[in-house]
């Protein structure tokens, strides 16, 4: 096993538009070792989407090397890809993503059915991994039910489903206030403590300051 | 892979549910269509077992020697072929020369209005017939006695009434020993035909029975009207028998055409199927039409979907899901839709069918053929209108979903 989960050399992701390209990612080089917590921070239009969609195999780099826990994820096809999401990594997103008209279980649990886990065994850890982001008595609660901060909880608990290797967290208290906030960054916070590598995207210097080191992006270039 | 089909049915479910009206509509042409084939075919068995023994009722194996045929032949205008009468000098030949027919009887029908007292009742069916066509015929008398072979010969003005004359007449007083008017003429009732219900929706027992020899009595020009009726066990043979017959009866030579017909009720039987089955096919025709319009909806409703749920479509595929299983989701869904819609379809039809069954006494039967039919048309109307659909969702970007509004 590699010490680090990510490697990122020269990376540069282009859009054509209007006949023209347009350069998200001029250029990212870092590593990151597993069990950090790091925040990669930027302001709005320097390309932090981008780049989180290019860690997170959303999206595909234009050039460049990405290897992911050891795998050159640019040689992947679609289907794994999409395994490499499901069993990797866990995101969370600022505006959450819960399936609305779905309980807080069952959206905890859609991964697992992806995973093709036993129906008994996914509902016992969506239970157990809610009760880890202390939602216990919220777990048949709509996403329309709850606050920011529980959906954001439920979101935390989805994103572990398939104990991935690191958490891709895409302004995860952006849209929360600074109570809520505090409490979804000592839940972060907390699974890095038990070994799990957290990346926050961010543009929050108040965020990216907790994390254990900070790498900024700036007009499409993020260097170590 | 049942994980993901229970999964894409419970959301497919939840959809329909938030979406009652819409999917209602949706799956109108399917209901319609499914709905259809089951009343057609509940239908048509209905009226197929209702005739069949309607048919034997009549009498089986019976062969009816008349003028005109039954059936026209393709092609051939009836009016067009040169036709004699049957007469019955026919009828004495045939008695002297079958050897093949168990029984030779004559019948010579008319309508005409016949009253009891001051009850009048207008164009009823009176036959005149030989002794041998109660049996020929299947005719029974239920109370009192029957037409004799001596009340032939003597020309007696007796009759035999059906049921619905001995109701509308007499309204539940014994009619036997009463004397009917017939057309000014009066006959003593001297008994009660058993029931034998309607035959395509004509009542079988408005009829009154006299012997032919009175009919040719009072109405002699009818004597060019009859109709000569065999029973047999061999009706091939028989037919064979009766034409050649007939052909020396009215002096045919070889190669003139025949001038009388041999009608059977096998021939008409067949007449009847081909009937149903050119009904049945338009219907299902229709039923397929609309199944067809029903899937179109579906499809429309699954883009509408897809679109309205790119950003679901987005976090699945963010969580893990492969473009497969997100094909396969929104698969199922259509099939589901569909489903539903097939099997209101079913329960609909089915107690159309029976409704229609109640109101016009016929036999009720539902086949498990047309049930099952129905439901595989849906679904497959489900699988090939929603493949489309599903493609369409499978193919999003994630990143493109997952940015949508």
């Amino acid at each position: 096993m590699s010490k680090y989960i990510i490697k990122m050399e020269n990376i540069i992701r282009e859009y054509p538009f209007k006949g023209g390209v347009v350069k998200a990612l001029r250029g990212a080089n870092f590593k990151i070792k597993r069990g950090e917590c790091i925040s990669i921070m930027g302001p709005s239009g320097s390309g932090k989407s981008t780049l989180m969609n290019v860690i997170g195999c959303l999206d595909r780099q234009t050039s460049g090397t990405y290897i992911l826990d050891n795998i050159d994820v640019n040689t992947l096809n679609t289907d794994e890809r999409a395994d490499i999401r499901k069993k990797i990594i866990g995101f969370v997103f600022q505006s959450y993503n819960l399936l609305p008209k779905t309980s807080a279980l069952r959206n905890v649990e859609m991964p697992m059915i992806y995973a093709k886990m036993k129906r008994k065994t996914r509902l016992e850890r969506s239970e157990e991994l809610l009760g880890l982001v202390g939602l216990s008595h919220r777990i048949h609660h709509l996403p329309s039910e709850m606050s920011g901060g529980e959906r954001q909880r439920v979101s935390i608990a989805r994103s572990l489903a398939n104990d991935p290797d690191f958490i891709l967290a895409d302004e995860p208290t952006g849209n929360l206030d600074s109570v809520m906030s505090a409490e979804i960054m000592k839940i972060l916070k907390n699974l890095n403590d038990q070994g799990k590598t957290i990346i926050i995207v961010t543009h929050e210097a108040e965020i990216a300051n907790q994390t254990q080191r900070v790498l900024h992006l700036r007009d499409g270039i993020i260097t170590d | 892979m049942i994980e993901l089909l229970i999964e894409s049915l419970r959301v497919s479910l939840d959809s329909v549910k938030a979406n009652k009206l819409r999917s209602f509509l949706t799956t109108l042409g399917i209901i319609i269509g499914v709905m259809t084939i089951i009343i057609v075919v509940s239908i048509i068995d209905g009226l197929e077992s209702q005739v069949m023994s309607t048919f034997s009722s009549l009498g089986t194996n019976v062969i009816y020697v008349q003028r005109r045929g039954w059936i026209m032949r393709g092609g051939s205008d009836w009016r067009k072929t040169r036709t004699n009468y049957v007469d019955m000098n026919d009828y004495y030949k045939m008695q002297d020369l079958s050897t093949t027919a168990e029984e030779i009887g004559i019948s010579i029908s008319n309508y005409k209005n016949i009253k009891y007292i001051n009850e009048k009742l207008e164009m009823i069916n009176i036959d005149g017939i030989s002794a041998s066509c109660m049996s020929i015929q299947n005719f029974e008398v239920d109370v009192g006695l029957t037409l004799s072979e001596n009340d032939i010969k003597m020309k007696k003005n007796v009759c035999l009434i059906g049921k619905d004359i001995s109701d509308n007449l007499f309204f539940g007083a014994n009619p036997i020993g009463k004397w009917l008017t017939i057309d000014g003429n009066k006959f003593l009732i001297k008994g009660i035909l058993t029931e034998k219900g309607s035959f395509f929706g004509q009542s079988q027992d408005e009829i009154v029975l006299i012997p032919y020899t009175v009919m040719l009595k009072y109405y002699p020009t009818e004597k060019r009207h009859i109709t000569i009726l065999l029973s047999s066990n061999d009706p091939e043979e028989t037919i064979e028998e009766a034409r050649w017959v007939m052909r020396i009866s009215h002096s045919l030579k070889q190669g003139d055409d025949d001038d009388f017909s041999i009608n059977t009720q096998d021939a008409l039987m067949e007449q009847w199927k081909s009937l149903t089955t050119s009904i049945f096919l338009v219907m299902i025709a229709i039923g397929s039409l609309s199944l067809m319009v029903g899937g179109i909806g579906i499809m429309n409703i699954m883009l509408v979907s897809v679109s309205e749920r790119t950003r679901e479509i987005g976090i699945r595929k963010s969580i893990g899901a492969r473009n497969k299983e997100i094909l396969l989701q929104f698969l199922f869904e259509a099939m589901t839709v569909s489903l539903v819609g097939g099997v209101v379809g079913i329960i609909v039809g089915i107690s159309v069918a029976f409704t229609i069954s109640k109101v016009a006494h016929l036999p009720f039967a539902i086949q498990i053929w047309s049930v099952l039919t129905g439901f595989l048309f849906s679904l497959g109307v489900g699988l090939f209108f929603g493949i489309f659909p599903a493609r369409k969702a499978a193919k999003l970007d994630p990143v493109e979903c997952l940015r949508y509004e």
